[in-house]
């Protein structure tokens, strides 16, 4: 996925801001700390956007726009401008608008608050996430495109029928057109399924199906090189698909932050190192 | 010298020239109007020819045609100009650079300059519009296409000087690209003389030579008006367009508001003359056409992007240290995934919680 000024990628949230989001998990067995999944998502994208800012769009003193960014959340009956302020008229911001409007909230930038209550009305996001892409294609039809979906997945309010479900994958494809594009699908229930992570062969059962279709392959520069990439633990192939199922806090927050590791910048760069938190 | 000189010269020069410019495995294209010359494309200061590999993109090269364009005060400008757009990485114009060849003392400049320039595939604008009139998602998309072009070109400086429906092509992938680039400058060049006029059939009346940085304006709304009248009504290109004259004409320029074309244009846009209370960018252009040349930028004037407040500094952003999450095998409390393994543990509320949403 290349991001230049001449040609910015388009980094699109769209995150399920639903009254379930608030239920806890586990972030660590031992001592038995609990966190909502609303406030992992909510750190995991923060985390992503400054890592974009610091390794892909920041150089010799400025922002350069090089990833222009939308954040939704579907959540009650509509789905809404996620970054404050007023949602702009071309459904995305360009990277020297929207890096500084993070508030400086205790060690960290935070961009993007989330407070679950409601449905989630994560077709309607679906919609508009496309109609931005379809927009925003439009204007850079050279650019290339990153959505990133995030759901606990309460799918039964949703109706997801045969035929919404081809529409909606349909809607993709006549959307992106064959454009370099990549869709990482974080499907996130308590429901004790087994968890599916970056499957490689299309799994059983309508939801999980349906969203390993609307996934795409990881990017093939990401298999560049001697070194295989993997997250979490997780080996991944070319085959990979960028969907998880039932995944951990930790894998989730890796997922959100492949963002800067997807996009191919004007040059070689490091990946951001690890930096282990002080507890 | 004319076209009828250049091309046999070209022709014998063709393998030296070739070498010289370091297109090695090159070749000229043959053709022409008889199929017996090299294939050339006229513009009105340079002759242009396709040099042609059977692996490596095509390249444009052009030779000068008037010895104005020659002259060392314009390839100074022209080196300038080609390497600001590679500094400014431009992709709204095609990447050039300049070479100097000696043809002979036929040419009457020794050496003479010869432009390599990036080969542009693509239809000229005027013929997609016309193919298209009837698609005006395809036309829309160009609108924007155009805007987004000029946004680029005056944020980074530039002011092409010459902005016309025949200097402008679509690429297959839909991108616009602006050719001729005999009138770009930028802003640090401090150009005062523009060495071309520009097509009178797309900017005011009273243009002159004179260089001012709001050459773009006239031509850059007659297009914008156009292309959205042309969505609402594509009989606006019923017969296939001249270039030369491809919708407005010079008197259209010159009396805006005794034009049937502005009449035209008024009734697709659903405006009348008395109905000026209604705030239209017609009206706007044709106040700024029925003016001086000097007041237009009263009336037409590039779009100011409206910045959001920032809330914090760059430096904030760069002082903080990206906590990336917890890498399983670095912290002993996190837990790697294996594949096929439960990944997390439900939390007491999380059990109640889904057990009432099941239950519910």
């Amino acid at each position: 996925m290349k991001a230049t000024t001449q040609s910015p990628a388009l980094v699109l949230f769209l995150v399920d801001g639903s009254h379930s989001t608030g239920v806890s998990w586990m972030t660590d067995v031992e001592q038995g700390t609990e966190e909502s999944i609303a406030a992992t998502l909510e750190t995991a994208v923060n985390r992503a956007l400054h890592d974009l800012v610091v390794n892909v769009c920041y150089q010799e003193s400025e922002i350069c726009n090089r990833i222009a960014l939308g954040l939704y959340v579907a959540q009650g009956d509509s789905v809404y401008w996620g970054l404050g302020e007023d949602e702009p008229e071309d459904g995305w911001l360009p990277a020297n608008e929207w890096a500084t409007l993070a508030q400086q909230d205790g060690d960290f930038p935070r961009w993007f608050n989330l407070e679950p209550k409601g449905k989630t009305p994560l077709l309607k996001g679906w919609e508009r996430v496309y109609a931005t892409l379809s927009e925003f294609y439009g204007k850079y039809p050279q650019s290339s495109a990153m959505v990133v979906t995030l759901t606990d997945g309460s799918f039964k309010e949703l109706n997801f029928d045969e035929e919404t479900t081809g529409e909606l994958i349909e809607l993709q494809q006549s959307t992106v057109r064959g454009r370099s594009f990549v869709h990482l699908l974080a499907h996130i229930s308590a429901d004790g399924d087994e968890p599916l992570v970056f499957p490689v062969e299309r799994p059983d059962g309508e939801v999980a199906s349906m969203l390993y279709d609307l996934s795409t392959l990881l990017p093939s520069h990401m298999f560049e090189g001697s070194n295989v990439p993997e997250l979490g633990g997780v080996t991944l192939s070319p085959e990979s698909r960028s969907y998880i199922h039932n995944a951990d806090p930790v894998l989730l927050s890796e997922m959100i932050q492949l963002g800067s590791r997807v996009v191919e910048g004007n040059g070689p760069r490091p990946l951001p190192m690890p930096v282990i938190e002080e507890e | 010298m004319l076209t009828s000189e250049w091309l046999p010269l070209l022709e014998k020069c063709e393998p030296a020239l070739l070498k010289s410019l370091n297109l090695e495995g090159y070749s000229l294209v043959k053709g022409g109007p008889f199929g017996n010359s090299l294939e050339y494309r006229l513009g009105a200061a340079w002759l242009v020819l396709e040099a042609r590999h059977p692996q490596s993109p095509p390249f444009a090269l052009r030779v000068p045609i008037s010895d104005i364009f020659a002259r060392s005060e314009h390839i100074d400008r022209l080196n300038f100009i080609s390497e600001k757009m590679d500094e400014k990485m431009i992709a709204w114009f095609p990447g050039f650079e300049m070479h100097a060849f000696d043809f002979g003392p036929e040419t009457g400049i020794q050496p003479c300059p010869v432009m390599v320039m990036q080969w542009v595939d693509g239809e000229p604008l005027w013929r997609v519009l016309y193919q298209q009139r009837n698609e005006p998602q395809v036309l829309t998309d160009l609108l924007h296409q155009f805007s987004r072009l000029v946004d680029e070109m005056t944020s980074a400086g530039f002011d092409h000087g010459d902005i016309s429906i025949t200097n402008m092509r679509v690429m297959k992938n839909g991108m616009l690209m602006l050719l001729d680039p005999d009138s770009l400058t930028h802003e640090e060049l401090h150009i005062s003389r523009s060495v071309e006029l520009g097509h009178p059939t797309w900017n005011h009346s009273q243009r002159s030579t004179e260089h001012t940085t709001n050459l773009h304006l006239v031509p850059v709304a007659l297009m914008k008006c156009f292309i959205e009248a042309l969505i609402e009504d594509p009989s606006l290109l019923v017969v296939e367009p001249d270039p030369e004259e491809f919708f407005y004409t010079e008197e259209d320029l010159q009396d805006p508001y005794g034009s049937s074309n502005f009449d035209h244009l008024m009734e697709v846009f659903g405006l009348s003359h008395s109905s000026k209370e209604n705030l239209h960018p017609l009206f706007d252009l044709m106040a700024a056409l029925d003016g001086s040349f000097e007041d237009i930028s009263l009336w037409l004037e590039a779009p100011k992007c409206e910045k959001k407040k920032p809330k914090v500094t760059i430096k904030y952003l760069l002082d903080k240290k990206i906590c990336p999450p917890k890498i399983p095998g670095m912290n002993p409390n996190i837990r790697s995934i294996q594949p096929g393994r439960k990944g997390w543990t439900t939390s007491n509320f999380a059990r109640e919680f889904n057990f009432f949403r099941k239950h519910s």
